[in-house]
């Protein structure tokens, strides 16, 4: 049996658009890295103290699939607004299943869009971004607010925590 | 024969696509329990059962008709050169080479995450390396099987039309990833390096553009390197798919190019009107503009450069075939380029004829002033993307060699068609709402029908500019078209031979010759051109 041997040729035999292209693959991959490593150290301190503290918190927990740091930083006994569900709408089990179920492969972009914040309440609105299919735009860019109320110490998220909109 | 060669490779292919799904999916399963990584199946023994009996049935199944297959092609040459044997390999080849994109894809995307911090799933990284591995191993193979076939006994006709289907399909497969990943790894970058606001969870959005870039990069890579080397490229090189494969990719990125250069003017446009969010976008204009610029950059760079590869692969045939192929180019541009004008032109009287309509009708709030300016500054935009392009690639009396190019009656028929079905929709509904009015439905008293025949005349208006234009280009080409003359032979009546040339007299001609007119060249290069003329056949030249 004769083996066929498939020779991929050394980088002069390429053509000059190709190896442009090559290049441009390069440089943007190395771009893509350097920009995500730069930027990501402007991140708020994920801790208890800040509305913004606890919003990271909350959805780096949600995307690492740690249901139980996230769970941690949802209020349990919020007194609910007239009209709206008692918070937090989902019970732990359902929220464990859902933070561990419906992971995808792609996290979102999430930032902060606004902050509004008093005494004892806060509302931040967060922009989120999602890989998308569309060929015309590349991502889908949507907003979310989560509620937060100043109980026992430290901040805690009110409103409907809506784990699936962060993975 | 023919029955028992379906029934050996029908078998084959159903077994083998067996064993690759029982192959991945149970290494899966087991990766994902070593790792104590969250199972993708509620009950794990069910996985191994199922995924086991997949196994256990198709690999035998697949190992002893494939082992027929090579036993009859190593004992017979016209089993090897078999039309099915080739479909049986160049569809293995296909299906594992779209999963082996897939599967790398997901593999680069969750090494980069985890390399980057915005990922901490390390199983998904194992269980992506497991699958490509597996898929690797099979396409290999396949591959190799294909290559000794076609050293051993070559690759002609209905075997190699199989072989550039797999070749051209996977690079336009390849070529797409490559580019959109490209597109959104910039826009990406940009976002990150514009966007002022506190960023809390850089997500997978980069490692994910990435891993499509580099994965793309990878296929079209391979196969446009394997066509670009003799035998392929010789043999392909007046293949139809390969040039149907390169139009695809430019009307594509030529579409995308116009596109995003039509948003970044659309920005500016709606900036300079004072529109705040234009087309509704929340963020800020500096990251909005990420999109188009990147779309802009991306395939306008490859537009050009899949235009010099149609030049170059054209220059290495004969003239005929690099003229059709740059007239077919032209016309696609034009083509597309008219569509925008049109949507363009059609949009902004829509939305004028709105405005005046709406003034008219209903005093104004004062609310609304935005909105118009929004979609005026839209279609502008197409306006003024669109007419550049398409003057500059629309020529209304070219040459005569152009004139009756398949590729400009092609331009001419699809877009008189488009016109035609345009202004027949937007006729009936004129007359639709012309009648409501007339006979006072429910709505006519708020003054929407008249709003709608707006509209509706709005589009039929510049549908019958383009029909009515298109209609007398096809007109005159009729007209212009070279007669018939008695001996059969075609006489361009009503054109004008270039000056000092003199007009050529078409007649019976001693047995049916022919009067060719040339300009530009000396006597002597048309007779040294014209000694090559089989013996017996005479010419004469006159000045």
């Amino acid at each position: 049996m004769r083996y066929a041997v498939v020779r991929v040729g050394p980088l002069d035999k390429i053509d000059r658009p190709s190896r442009l292209a090559l290049l441009g693959v390069g440089i943007l991959t190395i771009v893509g890295i350097a920009a995500t490593l730069l930027t990501g150290s402007g991140r708020p301190a994920a801790n208890a103290s800040t509305p913004a503290g606890v919003v990271t918190t909350y959805v780096l927990a949600v995307q690492a699939g740690d249901a139980n740091k996230a769970w941690a930083v949802l209020a349990q006994s919020g007194q609910p607004t007239a009209g709206e569900p008692p918070r937090p709408v989902l019970s732990e089990s359902d929220f464990r299943s859902q933070v561990q179920s419906t992971r995808q492969p792609t996290s979102p972009r999430v930032r902060i869009f606004a902050l509004h914040q008093s005494s004892d309440t806060a509302s931040i609105q967060l922009e989120v971004s999602h890989a998308s299919g569309n060929p015309l735009t590349g991502t889908a860019t949507q907003q979310v607010t989560l509620d937060l109320a100043h109980q026992a110490g430290g901040w805690r998220i009110t409103s409907d925590p809506q784990p699936w909109q962060f993975q | 024969m023919i029955q028992r060669r379906l029934y050996i490779y029908i078998v084959a292919a159903a077994s083998f696509g067996m064993v690759l799904v029982g192959l991945i999916n149970l290494g899966s399963t087991a990766l994902n329990q070593l790792l104590n990584a969250t199972p993708p199946y509620t009950n794990v023994r069910d996985a191994y059962a199922g995924f086991g009996a997949v196994i256990l049935v198709g690999l035998p199944v697949w190992g002893f008709h494939w082992w027929l297959a090579q036993r009859f092609a190593a004992r017979n040459a016209d089993e090897r050169t078999s039309a099915i044997r080739r479909l049986y390999l160049y569809v293995v080849l296909a299906a594992t080479g779209i999963a082996l994109a897939v599967y790398l894809r997901r593999l680069i995307e969750a090494a980069v995450g985890f390399v980057l911090g915005t990922s901490s799933d390390g199983a998904s990284i194992t269980r992506a390396l497991w699958a490509t591995l597996v898929v690797t191993a099979f396409w290999l193979y396949h591959f190799r099987t294909a290559t000794v076939d076609r050293n051993n006994v070559g690759e002609s006709g209905v075997s190699a039309t199989l072989r550039r289907w797999y070749a051209y399909g996977l690079l336009f497969l390849g070529l797409a990833f490559l580019l959109f990943g490209a597109r959104n790894l910039l826009q990406q970058i940009w976002v990150l390096l514009v966007d002022r606001g506190q960023v809390i969870a850089p997500g997978g959005l980069v490692p994910t553009a990435m891993a499509t870039m580099l994965t793309g990069l990878l296929i079209w890579g391979f196969h446009s390197q394997w066509t670009a080397r003799p035998p392929i490229a010789q043999d392909d090189q007046r293949s139809t798919l390969r040039a149907v494969q390169r139009f695809l990719a430019l009307t594509g990125c030529v579409s995308l190019a116009l596109f995003g250069a039509s948003q970044l003017l659309y920005y500016a446009l709606a900036r300079i009107l004072g529109i705040e969010h234009p087309g509704g976008v929340t963020t800020s204009i500096v990251v909005a503009v990420a999109s188009p610029a990147a779309t802009v950059i991306v395939f306008g760079l490859a537009w050009l450069w899949i235009r010099r590869q149609l030049a170059a692969d054209a220059g290495a045939t004969e003239a005929a075939r690099q003229a059709g192929v740059r007239h077919l180019y032209t016309h696609l541009v034009a083509f597309l380029a008219l569509a925008t004008l049109a949507i363009g032109a059609a949009g902004l009287l829509w939305t004028l004829s709105d405005q005046i309509l709406n003034n008219a009708l209903h005093p104004p709030s004062g609310g609304q002033v935005g909105d118009w300016r929004d979609k005026v500054s839209l279609f502008i935009t197409l306006v003024v993307v669109g007419a550049p392009m398409w003057l500059t690639h629309w020529r209304q009396s070219p040459e005569l060699v152009e004139r009756y190019t398949l590729s400009r009656r092609l331009y001419l028929y699809a877009t008189l068609l488009g016109g035609v079905l345009a202004g027949l929709i937007s006729g009936a509904i004129f007359v639709y709402r012309l009648l409501a009015l007339v006979l006072g439905t429910s709505d006519a008293a708020s003054g929407a029908p008249v709003i709608d025949m707006g509209r509706a005349l709005s589009v039929i208006l510049v549908a019958a500019a383009i029909g009515l234009y298109h209609w007398r280009v096809l007109r005159s080409d009729a007209a212009a078209r070279p007669a018939p003359s008695p001996s059969g032979i075609s006489s361009p009546t009503g054109v004008r031979s270039p000056a000092g040339v003199p007009s050529p007299v078409y007649g019976g001609g001693q047995g049916g010759g022919v009067l060719v007119t040339i300009t530009g060249a000396s006597e002597q290069q048309i007779r040294q051109a014209l000694s090559t003329l089989p013996e017996g056949a005479n010419f004469t030249i006159q000045r």
